[in-house]
């Protein structure tokens, strides 16, 4: 009986294993088009190489100029035809990224589950849920609250407010696309509002690969 | 009985009033926004056909467009942008980061001066509060000692 029991449980544990699903690398090709606060327009087009157990952020952009960008720990590296051209301090800011909370599974609560932030209310009318989130009080003079709406449990909206409750930010996810079982947005609409004007930005991404097995000196970019 | 009802009926559309309030946050005119980057769709569109196009070789070639555009000659940022980095006002990346945080600011928003001067006054804002709260625990730790030696 005991043995009989045993084997049941490898069996449900080998069967569990096989269906969940590891994601660890994703490269997409990528297009931003914004316009700045003085009204110029900005394209900027690549490829994006990202394994987040290197997490190493490598971006190929090919459009306005041909350069290589690379953010590790809090560097970030402009290079271009292998040299580096300048190196800017920064916070560790790939675990934030879109590309990362996705590979985790974590793009559903934007992060902010595994954030200081504390959900305050949940809302709810069908398959459509909002959520209030609220930083903690130590932050609250610098933070404002942030609202998130969620449909069939996928990230779709994102309000940043100031901490007098003015909406500064928003960010959508458009276009789910799900490639080899991970969900993604194919495009982000980011809008921000400067003195009541809201300035946009909206980024695409197409041919997504995931788990990719070659390459991996693209995703382990050495810095020259 | 009519009161219960009433107050449910009451709370209910309470509910579904705060709802509909939140969830006209989330509201996007997707047609303005596609509207604003009609110029940039067709440039996107000439990058897609030509992989060696360059800013460098479009103001050659076409000066014109790059001009009537006014397009700009840095790449952004495929991270976060706009006014908060990261959705982080700029303020607290000085006042956290000290002049690391400007630095972000600088670079994150494609070199906004306006934004990094806001995370500088965070940074001086983080340095004062420091040197006080250093002056505050060194003026509590000489009354101890002396309270202790009296």
């Amino acid at each position: 009986m005991n043995k009989l029991l045993l084997f049941l449980g490898l069996f449900i544990g080998v069967l569990t294993n096989s269906f969940s699903q590891d994601f660890f690398r994703l490269k997409t090709d990528f297009t931003i088009k914004s316009k700045t606060l003085d009204g110029k327009q900005q394209l900027t087009v690549g490829k994006i190489y990202y394994d987040k157990n290197i997490k190493k952020l490598v971006f190929q952009i090919r459009f306005p100029e041909r350069e290589t960008w690379v953010q590790k720990d809090t560097s970030l590296y402009k290079i271009v035809d292998g040299k580096v051209v300048s190196r800017q301090s920064t916070p560790d800011v790939a675990g934030l990224t879109i590309y990362h909370l996705a590979l985790n599974g974590d793009l559903a609560d934007y992060g902010l589950k595994k954030s200081k932030m504390k959900i305050i209310d949940v809302e709810k009318d069908g398959n459509k849920i909002i959520s209030t989130w609220s930083p903690p009080p130590e932050l609250k003079e610098s933070f404002g609250s942030i609202l998130m709406l969620n449909v069939n449990q996928q990230l779709v909206g994102i309000v940043f407010k100031n901490p007098e409750g003015e909406v500064v930010s928003r960010q959508f996810f458009r276009n789910y696309l799900t490639i080899d079982g991970l969900s993604f947005p194919q495009e982000l609409v980011k809008e921000t509002i400067v003195d009541g004007v809201k300035y946009y930005e909206v980024t695409t991404y197409k041919n997504m690969i995931i788990n990719e097995k070659d390459n991996s000196d693209k995703y382990d970019y050495k810095i020259p | 009985m009519k009161r219960v009802v009433f107050t449910l009926v009451t709370v209910f559309f309470m509910g579904a009033s705060a709802f509909a309030s939140n969830a006209d946050l989330f509201k996007l005119d997707y047609n303005a926004v596609q509207q604003e980057f009609t110029e940039l769709n067709v440039l996107a569109d000439m990058v897609e056909a030509n992989h060696d196009m360059t800013y460098s070789t479009l103001a050659v070639t076409d000066a014109g467009l790059v001009e009537s555009m006014s397009l700009v000659p840095t790449a952004a940022m495929p991270l976060a942008g706009g006014d908060a980095v990261l959705g982080i006002p700029s303020f607290w990346w000085g006042c956290a980061l000290g002049i690391v945080g400007v630095g972000v600011v600088y670079f994150l928003t494609d070199q906004d001066t306006e934004e990094a001067k806001k995370a500088l006054w965070g940074c001086v804002a983080g340095s004062v509060a420091g040197v006080v709260l250093y002056f505050v625990l060194l003026a509590g730790v000489l009354g101890s000692a002396a309270a202790t030696a009296g």
